[in-house]
């Protein structure tokens, strides 16, 4: 008996010391961070510091209740001679164990009450032209968005609708939600941004990216750089002269995604712009300015967010994902720019707008529930 | 030295574990239809009243008030014959049992005609939220009102066994009667008063 | 207090003691013994924890292996509800395996093994009585917890499979009939099982609270309860009063589906562009905020008597008195008390009143103040004893250290702006699987090995016991500890994949690991049902007081004849009278004469 509960105590031990060091494997940092990184310089670092400030008050505890546990149970285990003291409690010690715990969450509590309060019931002037307002309304498995456009008006002939977003640098974006039939969440986990889409119910969130998603063209992989950072390199933007859809911009990096997704569904672990004809002249965002230059010389390309749905929604659930370009201001202008003149020329099929009746401008004051 | 306390000298009767364990089943029964009022109470007030109050204009107040009136008397006649019961009245019991089932099976006669009348003119529980509302709740109790009369069914059929020393189910079969009531008069002016 | 002490029991002369009936069926099918009715709750959860462990190990393999077959059952699940024609585990299907998974663990295993099981046995025995208050109506709750099983299992048997919206059943996508596969019959036999098991949760709180409050022994007063009995009774409270809430959210729902009623589906609302043809006006959240209200209590439903379990364990082989018990039971009143007032805590990020958020942070982190005063307690009940490290007591160790965990991840998720990015992603499924599994199973484990003996007359066999345990043990922590580390890197819950995003593929081998435990887990937990059947009839025949303890059921033999006691026992002590240092043996039962000593006679 003796034998098998040293036996068992150890392998407790090594359980909890492998737990322990679990978070250590971290990718990169000081702090264990498993965390993607944060993109929203609007609030993402005040989720984060709230998150790694629990983090140390939760790990004093662990340890400090871990380890009285395990040492009870070495100093206290029955043996040859050891009685039991008959104790049947303290009232001081009850009290301090219980008033100390109480102040942590008290105070735990009130710290984060201005993060929220600024979260979720501040937000940025929808006619601050600075301001980006997006509008958001998923069905089964998709997400959809839509832009004011050239009138800056919603729901007018020359609205803007897509299935992924581009926002500018720096500025706030603005996200109004609702959906048109079952719940979905709005997940965008670089910016620490999760809002259901209620179906009935218009949610706001929002959000400022400061930092840009790039693709490295020689490392092959997605990296997240500052715009000081991203500011002497040579950014692909466009193909010029490219084939049909070159006023939608972002050909270049649609044309990597494209590749990276044929190669892995085809199994290759490598995939490279190769499939660009490496003559052509493409347009390249370069010390804030657009510039022309061989697709030889172009060392990054614009890359995206992701976007995740974070509410079951039926089956394709897993599937709903979207994106979030960040560009700069000005790359974000040419682009918004291109896309109204093809909304104000083409206009959106009518199924679309039927969708969109919504009237997003009414909702109710207590719920936000939408009314018509 | 040990402090001996006793928790009890005597066994309780079985009247009162009875009643006991029924007054525990009215408070389930209450949060049963708590539930549904606390969501007749949201939808109301975030529908801010139209449909609602549309709808409640096409609802038959008169039918209803009789019902009330039913309802309240056969509380009442359930009163009488606990009362008989813990007299040892034996006829008078089985009298006010049937004058009570008579009530709830006049009761639920109305509601049939009341609920004919909607069917009629196409207003289903589908209709809109005001009469998904309206034939939830009402359903409902209709529902316990017809277990309620069983319960009395079941009661009065063995009302030669009861004495005034043994009268647990008359009193108990009377507790949820009275509940089944008091949830009417709760009914009543939410859905076709205010 | 009275002083005059009751030192010889004397039945009330109407008394009625219960005689065993003969036949097959009143003995062993519709049997009104508490004894029967418990075991019987026992073996059926036991049965459904085996289903939805399978679940569960199908879940894990899609998780680690998307889209290719499952070994072993993959053939024979082709072409099912759940799998496609190569034998692979569907997105539809997936979603049905979450949803069964929850329900299944939570209506079907849990609820029932702790009160229909535990509640059942323990309670008349703790209190001294010889029954439950209302045996028929104790019989009528298993037989409507049977049944209800039953229509569980059959809604993955109807129309184009089972329920699929998550145990949640968040409309509209589970009001829609059309809004996913399984939403229309599948989603109804759920609601109407969890509505008939619901029905019998009521009813069994109802007699619990009745047997408790009326039919305590001679000398039990309320704080000489053991703490299982007064876990059952808070436990049995929530039932009465939380239960029959959720069950008019059911029938909402359920006139929605059946009736075409629109409580929970708001204008204009379209599937696949096709409008539902619902009336409209209705509203999802109303949905939320009723189905919470019932479903936090729940969670308390969940861990409150493994609480109690727990507490008699670790005081027995501790040979120690619990630390504090009148502030355990105070925290346990208080869990009860907040628990009503937190459950906006699971609606932070739907789009509830922010400000409603705040409100429900703060009674949120009141409620962690109870559990973690429980916490302490526990420790200081350990500080200075004598541990015997038995199977109960190792479990009832794991159960300490791993609801610790539990609790303490909680916090992150009570701090509201946290709590966004943290909402709805594995973190979450960590932190429950700590406390649920973690606490209560363990709790469950070491309790059924405690009060085995009493069952069925025989020990379980201990060297399985501990290879059970260190089993379950490593796997558990290797299984649902990385899971935090998934929620931080934001890996969302209930998606069949998670390889088709970038930002988690980097973290695909957890998964893989993850599963790999999970398997050695499910597979260690068959052992243990092994462990318990093969002890039924060939274990050690077992002692009265085999453990050494204190409670009123271990007075009489192994097993314990039909009524329970030959005489109502007169109880003159609180229940962990442990190493008192009177008298040649180490533990005081709580009916022993006053003479036998053991002070603070109701504490």
């Amino acid at each position: 008996m003796k034998g098998s509960a040293k036996l068992l105590a150890s392998l407790a031990v090594a359980v909890f010391a492998l737990l322990a060091a679990m978070p250590a494997f971290a990718t990169d940092g000081p702090v264990p961070n498993w965390m993607p990184q944060n993109v929203n310089s609007g609030y993402g670092n005040r989720v984060d510091d709230l998150y790694f400030g629990i983090y140390v008050i939760v790990a004093a505890f662990f340890f400090l209740t871990e380890g009285l546990i395990l040492f009870c149970c070495i100093a206290f285990r029955a043996r040859e001679g050891r009685k039991a003291k008959y104790i049947h409690g303290s009232n001081v010690i009850e009290v301090i164990w219980t008033v100390i715990p109480a102040l942590i969450l008290i105070g735990i509590g009130i710290a984060q009450a201005g993060t929220w309060h600024d979260i979720r019931l501040s937000f940025p002037k929808e006619s601050d032209p600075n301001t980006t307002v997006i509008q958001t309304f998923p069905k089964q498995y998709e997400w959809h968005f839509r832009y004011a456009g050239a009138d800056n008006q919603f729901g007018s002939a020359d609205d803007v609708y897509t299935t992924s977003i581009h926002v500018p640098l720096g500025k706030k974006v603005l996200n109004k939600l609702s959906s048109s039939d079952v719940i979905h969440s709005y997940f965008v986990p670089h910016a620490r941004v999760k809002l259901d889409a209620m179906p009935g119910m218009m949610g706001r969130t929002w959000y400022t990216m400061d930092k840009y998603s790039v693709w490295d063209i020689k490392a092959e992989k997605m990296v997240i750089l500052t715009g000081e950072e991203l500011a002497g390199k040579k950014v692909g933007w466009s193909i010029q002269n490219g084939p049909t859809r070159d006023h939608w911009g972002f050909i270049l990096s649609e044309t990597m995604i494209d590749a990276k997704e044929k190669a892995i569904q085809s199994g290759m672990k490598k995939y490279s712009y190769a499939a660009i004809p490496n003559k052509t002249t493409v347009k390249v965002w370069h010390q804030g300015k657009f510039q022309d230059a061989p697709i030889g010389e172009v060392e990054f390309v614009f890359h995206r967010y992701e976007v995740a749905c974070a509410e079951l929604c039926g089956m394709q659930h897993y599937n709903m994902r979207s994106f979030v370009y960040v560009d700069p201001p000005e790359v974000y202008a040419a682009w918004y720019a291109a896309v109204c003149a093809q909304a104000a020329k083409t206009g959106a099929p009518e199924t679309t707008t039927k969708r969109w009746h919504l009237n997003w401008d009414k909702a109710h004051p207590t719920w936000n529930k939408v009314i018509d | 030295m040990a402090h001996v306390a006793e928790a009890h000298t005597d066994h309780p009767s079985s009247l009162d574990i009875s009643k006991f364990g029924m007054w525990l089943f009215l408070a389930s029964e209450v949060m049963f239809f708590a539930g549904f009022i606390a969501a007749y109470i949201v939808l109301r007030t975030a529908d801010r009243g139209e449909v609602f109050s549309h709808g409640q204009h096409g609802l038959n107040k008169m039918l209803a008030a009789l019902n009330t009136a039913i309802l309240i008397f056969s509380s009442f006649t359930m009163v009488m014959a606990v009362h008989n019961s813990k007299q040892g009245n034996l006829a008078k019991l089985r009298q006010n049992l049937i004058l009570t089932i008579l009530c709830g099976f006049g009761f639920m006669v109305i509601k049939f005609i009341e609920y004919k009348a909607k069917f009629d003119l196409g207003h289903g529980p589908g209709f809109d939220l005001f009469y998904a509302t309206y034939f939830t709740l009402t359903g409902f109790h209709g529902l316990h009102v017809l277990a309620g009369m069983i319960a009395l069914g079941i009661v009065l059929a063995n009302a030669g066994k009861f004495t005034p020393q043994y009268n647990t189910p008359v009193e108990v079969t009377g507790l949820y009667w009275h509940l089944v009531d008091l949830v009417w008069i709760f009914l009543f002016p939410i859905l076709y008063l205010i | 207090m009275s002083e005059h002490a009751q030192d010889h029991a004397h039945p009330a002369p109407h008394e009625h003691i219960p005689v065993e009936p003969k036949g097959f069926i009143r003995k062993y099918i519709f049997s009104i013994d508490h004894k029967w009715i418990g075991k019987q709750y026992l073996v059926t959860s036991l049965f459904f924890l085996i289903v939805g462990g399978g679940l569960a190990m199908l879940m894990r393999w899609q998780l680690a292996y998307p889209g290719s077959t499952v070994p072993v059952i993959g053939g024979l699940l082709k072409n099912s509800w759940i799998c496609g024609p190569e034998g692979a585990v569907s997105p539809e299907g997936f979603n049905q395996l979450v949803t069964m998974h929850g329900s299944i663990m939570i209506f079907l295993v849990i609820i029932p093994i702790l009160v229909g099981a535990f509640g059942n046995f323990l309670i008349p025995l703790h209190v001294g009585a010889r029954d439950v208050a209302f045996p028929i109506l104790n019989a009528v709750s298993y037989w409507l917890y049977f049944p209800a099983g039953l229509i569980f299992l059959a809604s993955f048997f109807v129309g184009d499979g089972g329920a699929g919206s998550g145990w949640t059943a968040y409309p509209p996508l589970s009001d829609l009939n059309n809004s996913a596969p399984g939403m229309h019959y599948g989603q109804v036999f759920w609601l109407f099982g969890v509505f008939l098991v619901g029905f019998s949760s009521i009813l069994g709180g109802m007699n619990f609270m009745t047997t408790i409050i009326k039919l305590r022994a001679p000398g039990m007063t309320w704080t000489r309860m053991p703490l299982v009995t007064w876990a059952q009774f808070v436990t049995a409270l929530f039932q009465l009063l939380a239960t029959p809430v959720l069950a008019s959210a059911m029938m909402l729902l359920m006139m929605d589906k059946l009736f075409g009623c629109s409580f929970f589906i708001p204008r204009d609302l379209a599937i696949a562009d096709a409008p539902t043809g619902r009336s409209g006006n209705g509203h999802p959240l109303l949905w939320q905020h009723i189905f919470w209200f019932y479903s936090h209590p729940a969670v308390y439903i969940l861990i409150l008597p493994g609480m109690g379990l727990a507490s008699d364990l670790l005081a027995c082989f501790s040979r120690k008195p619990i630390f504090g018990y009148k502030v355990m039971v105070v925290s346990m009143t208080g869990i009860m008390g907040l628990g009503f007032i937190v459950w906006g805590h699971h609606m932070f990020q739907s789009g509830m009143d922010p400000r409603l958020g705040t409100a429900f942070m703060m009674s949120t982190m009141l409620i962690a103040l109870p559990s973690g005063v429980k916490c302490f307690n526990w420790i200081a009940t350990l500080w200075q004893g004598s541990i015997r490290f038995t199977v109960p007591m190792l479990h009832a160790l794991s159960f300490l250290s791993m609801f610790i965990i539990g609790g303490l991840s909680g916090l992150w998720m009570a701090a509201t702006p946290v709590d966004i990015f943290i909402h709805d992603t594995y973190y979450v499924v960590a932190h429950f699987h700590y406390v649920v599994f973690g606490g209560t199973l363990f709790a469950v484990f070491g309790g059924l090995v405690f009060w085995f003996p009493k069952m069925y007359g025989r020990m379980m066999n201990n060297a399985l016991g501990y290879i059970h345990w260190t089993l379950t043990f490593i796997t558990f922590n290797l299984v649902f500890f990385p899971m935090h580390i998934l929620g931080e890197a934001g890996a969302m819950r209930r998606v069949s994949t998670h390889t088709i995003y970038e930002f988690l593929q980097p973290i695909q081998w957890m998964n893989v690991m993850i599963s790999h435990a999970a398997f050695i887990l499910g597979f260690s937990q068959l052992i243990f049902v092994f462990n318990l059947f093969w002890s039924m009839y060939r274990g050690k025949k077992a002692e009265g007081n085999p453990w050494q303890s204190a409670t009123l059921e271990w007075t009489g033999p192994s097993p314990l004849p039909y009524h329970n006691f030959d005489k109502v026992p007169v109880v003159h002590r609180g229940p962990y009278e442990y190493s008192t240092g009177v008298g040649d043996k180490d533990w005081i039962s709580q009916d022993e004469p006053a003479s036998a000593g053991g002070g603070h006679g109701g504490h």
